[in-house]
C-alpha cells in the first residue's frame, strides 16, 4: 500500500506541494469525518437517553421539515417577480433537489427520526451571542475551548482506522496519545480559572483532580498492553493481535483468542481501563466536574454559543478517542468496530453520580492496586516465558501459550453464553415483565 | 451584517432563504433554562419528562443561562425575585425568548388584588413573547405555547433590508 506521498509522486506532484498535500489532506479527512461522527453521536445519545427514560426523543427535525422546508421556501421565493439572478438560480437548484430530499425524508424519518437535530443545534450555537463576561481573564477564556478540543483531536492522528487508512504510525503512538489527551485538563483548568466564577473554578479543580488521578490506571493499562504486544505503535498493536507478523502460523493468525482481552491480565485490566476512560471523559458516573445539582454546569458555566459547542465536541471526540484506544488495546484493533460509545451512553443514563470521595476511593484504593498487580504479573510472566523459551524452544512455547489462551477464551465465552441463557429467578422474571410493559397504554389520550 | 446588506441590496430573495435556514435551526433547538418558582414548575418538569417529552422538538433543559435560548417563567414572581429573574434574562445570550407560563407570571394570578409582595406580571421587567393562561397550565398548553413561539421565530429576519 503506497503512502499518500508516494501516490502524489506517481501522479506527478513533487517537491513542497506534495509535502504539504500529504500532510494536510489526511488530517482534514480525519477531522471532518470524526467531527461528523461526533455530531451524529450527540443525536444517538439523545435517542439512547430517550429510550432509557421511555420517551420518544427528538423526532421532529427530519430532512423534510428542515432541508425540505428550506428548499420549498427557496423555490417559492425564486418565483417572485423581484427575484434576482442568484435567487432564481437557487430556486432552480432547489427545485431539482426536491424529489431527492423527499425520498431522503421518507427513508430517514423511518430509519433515524429527528436526525438533523445536531445540525440545528450546531447552526444555532454558531448564531448565538458570544458572551465574554467583564470579570474574566479574556485571553485564557478565549483560548480554553481550543486547548480542550486540540487535545482530543490531536489523538486522532495516530488512531488506526484500517491497515491502509491512518494519518501517522508513530513508534511511540501510545505514549503520544497518553501525553496529548492529558493536555485536556490544562484547557479545563484554564476555563475554570478564567471564568472568574466560583462554580466554574470548583468544576475545573475537581476535573484536574479527577483526570490526574485517573491518568494512573490508564497509564498502567497502556503499559501492560505495551509489554504484551512488544510495541508502542498503534498499528503494531493491531498487527500483533491479528497475528499479521512474518512467520505467523495457523494458530496465531487473527483468531478471536489472539485479542489482548483474552490475555488474563488484560482481561482484568479492560474494565479498569474502561472505568478510568469514563472518568477522563468526565462522563457520568464521573461527571463530578459538571455536576448540575452542585455546580450548575461546572467549568463551562460561563461559556455560550460556539465556545460551548467546542467544549461539547471535545467531550464527544474524547469518547471516540478513548473507545478507539480501548478497541486497539483489547479488542483486536480495526478488525472489530465495536461500539463502546454506546456502552458509555448506556452507563451515563443508567447510573447516578459518585461523590468526590467515592470517586477518589475507586481510583486510588481499587483500580490502581489492581492495575499494578496486573502489570507486575505480566512482567513476571514475560521473564518466565523467556526462561521457558530457552528450555523448550520457541515453537513449543508458542504452541503452549496458544492453547493456554484458547482455553481462557473458551472459558470466558462459555461463561458469557451461560450467563445469557441461565434460568431466571422469579425476581428477574418480574423485572423483565415490568420492562416489557409499555409506559403509555395504547389508546390512552396523551 | 452591513456588508451582506449591501451585497444583497437588489436581491433580497437570498436573504429570505438564509433566514429560513437559520430560523429553522433556531426553532428546532430551543434549549430552555431550568427556572421555576411555583406549581407551574411542576407542570414544566413533567412537560420535559417522559409522557410529554419536549425533547421531541429538540428542547432540552440547560442549567446555566449562558447556554439557554428560552426562559420559561413558571410561577409566582415576587418583587424580591423579579430582579433575579431580570439578571438571569440578561445573562442569556441573544437571540433569546421568554414564555410567561401561568396566571401568576402573566398578571399576578390569585395574588393580583391584595398581595403586597407579588409582581403583577413578569412583563413589567422583561419582554415576553408568549403568554400561556392557566393556573397552572397543563403540559399540553405549554407545548401549544412553544409552537406559537416557533411560529414567531419562523417569521424573524436576521438580514434586514434597509428602506
Amino acid at each position: 500500500m503506497p503512502t499518500l506521498y508516494q501516490a502524489l509522486n506517481s501522479w506527478g506532484v513533487h517537491g513542497w506541494p506534495a509535502d504539504v498535500l500529504a500532510v494536510v489532506v489526511p488530517c482534514l479527512i480525519v477531522v471532518v469525518v470524526v467531527l461528523t461522527i461526533v455530531g451524529f453521536s450527540t443525536y444517538v445519545e439523545r435517542k439512547v437517553a430517550a429510550d432509557i427514560q421511555r420517551r420518544i426523543g427528538p423526532n421532529q427535525c427530519n430532512v423534510g421539515p428542515f432541508f425540505g422546508e428550506f428548499a420549498r421556501v427557496a423555490v417559492r421565493n425564486g418565483a417572485s417577480p423581484n427575484a434576482g439572478f442568484s435567487g432564481r438560480a437557487m430556486a432552480a437548484v432547489c427545485k431539482a433537489l426536491l424529489p431527492l430530499l423527499n425520498a431522503a425524508d421518507r427513508i430517514l424519518s423511518r430509519l433515524a427520526p429527528g436526525v438533523l437535530i445536531f445540525m440545528a443545534d450546531g447552526l444555532k450555537l454558531i448564531l448565538k451571542e458570544d458572551i465574554i463576561p467583564d470579570a474574566t481573564d479574556k485571553p485564557l477564556f478565549r483560548a480554553a475551548p481550543y486547548v480542550v478540543l486540540a487535545s482530543a483531536v490531536g489523538a486522532l492522528a495516530v488512531l488506526p482506522y484500517s491497515d491502509a487508512w491512518y494519518v501517522a504510525d508513530f513508534n511511540i503512538g501510545v505514549f503520544y496519545i497518553a501525553a496529548i489527551t492529558s493536555l485536556e485538563v490544562l484547557g479545563i483548568l484554564m476555563a475554570g480559572w478564567a471564568s472568574n466564577n466560583k462554580w466554574a473554578l470548583l468544576g475545573g479543580m475537581r476535573s484536574a483532580a479527577q483526570i490526574v488521578s485517573y491518568e494512573v490506571p490508564v497509564g498502567l493499562a497502556l503499559a501492560t498492553g505495551i509489554l504484551i504486544c512488544g510495541t508502542m505503535s498503534m498499528q503494531g498493536m493491531t498487527y500483533d493481535q491479528l497475528g499479521l507478523r512474518p512467520g505467523s502460523t495457523w494458530y496465531s493468525d487473527g483468531w478471536l483468542w489472539q485479542w489482548n482481552i483474552f490475555h488474563p491480565a488484560m482481561f482484568v485490566l479492560a474494565p479498569v481501563y474502561f472505568l478510568a476512560a469514563l472518568a477522563e471523559c468526565n462522563r457520568t458516573p464521573f461527571d463530578i466536574p459538571e455536576a448540575e445539582s452542585e455546580l450548575v454546569s461546572g467549568y463551562h458555566i460561563e461559556y455560550s454559543g460556539m465556545r460551548f459547542a467546542i467544549f461539547f465536541m471535545a467531550e464527544y471526540t474524547m469518547m471516540c478517542v478513548t473507545s478507539a484506544i480501548a478497541v486497539t488495546l483489547f479488542l483486536g484493533g480495526w478488525s472489530t468496530g465495536i461500539g463502546l460509545i454506546l456502552l458509555m451512553m448506556w452507563i451515563r443514563w443508567t447510573l447516578p453520580r459518585f461523590r468526590v470521595d467515592q470517586m477518589m476511593t475507586l481510583c486510588w484504593k481499587k483500580l490502581i492496586p489492581v492495575g499494578v498487580a496486573c502489570f507486575l504479573a505480566v512482567c513476571v510472566w514475560l521473564i518466565v516465558r523467556m526462561v521457558c523459551a530457552n528450555r523448550i524452544g520457541e515453537v513449543a512455547l508458542e504452541r503452549t501459550t496458544f492453547w493456554l489462551r484458547a482455553c481462557f477464551a473458551g472459558v470466558v465465552l462459555g461463561w458469557l453464553v451461560w450467563y445469557f441463557r441461565r434460568p431466571l429467578t422469579p425476581a428477574e422474571q418480574a423485572q423483565r415483565e415490568l420492562i416489557a410493559r409499555p409506559s403509555v397504554p395504547s389508546g390512552a389520550p396523551l | 451584517m452591513g456588508v451582506l446588506q449591501h451585497f444583497f441590496e437588489h436581491d433580497n430573495v437570498v436573504c429570505t432563504n438564509v433566514d429560513t435556514l437559520l430560523n429553522l435551526s433556531k426553532e428546532n433547538s430551543l434549549w430552555y433554562l431550568l427556572f421555576a418558582t411555583a406549581c407551574c414548575g411542576i407542570e414544566l418538569m413533567q412537560t420535559g419528562a417522559s409522557r410529554f417529552d419536549v425533547d421531541r422538538f429538540g428542547m432540552i433543559p440547560r442549567s446555566t443561562p449562558r447556554q439557554a435560548d428560552l426562559m420559561i417563567v413558571a410561577g409566582t414572581i415576587t418583587h424580591k425575585m423579579a430582579s433575579r429573574v431580570k439578571r438571569l434574562y440578561e445573562q442569556m445570550p441573544e437571540p433569546k425568548w421568554v414564555i410567561s407560563m401561568g396566571s401568576c407570571a402573566n398578571a399576578g394570578g390569585p395574588f393580583c388584588k391584595y398581595s403586597y409582595s407579588v409582581l403583577r406580571g413578569i412583563d413589567k421587567y422583561i419582554p415576553v413573547d408568549v403568554y400561556i393562561p392557566g393556573c397552572p397550565p397543563r403540559p399540553e398548553a405549554l407545548i401549544e405555547g412553544v409552537f406559537k413561539l416557533r411560529e414567531k421565530i419562523h417569521r424573524e429576519t436576521v438580514l434586514r433590508k434597509e428602506g
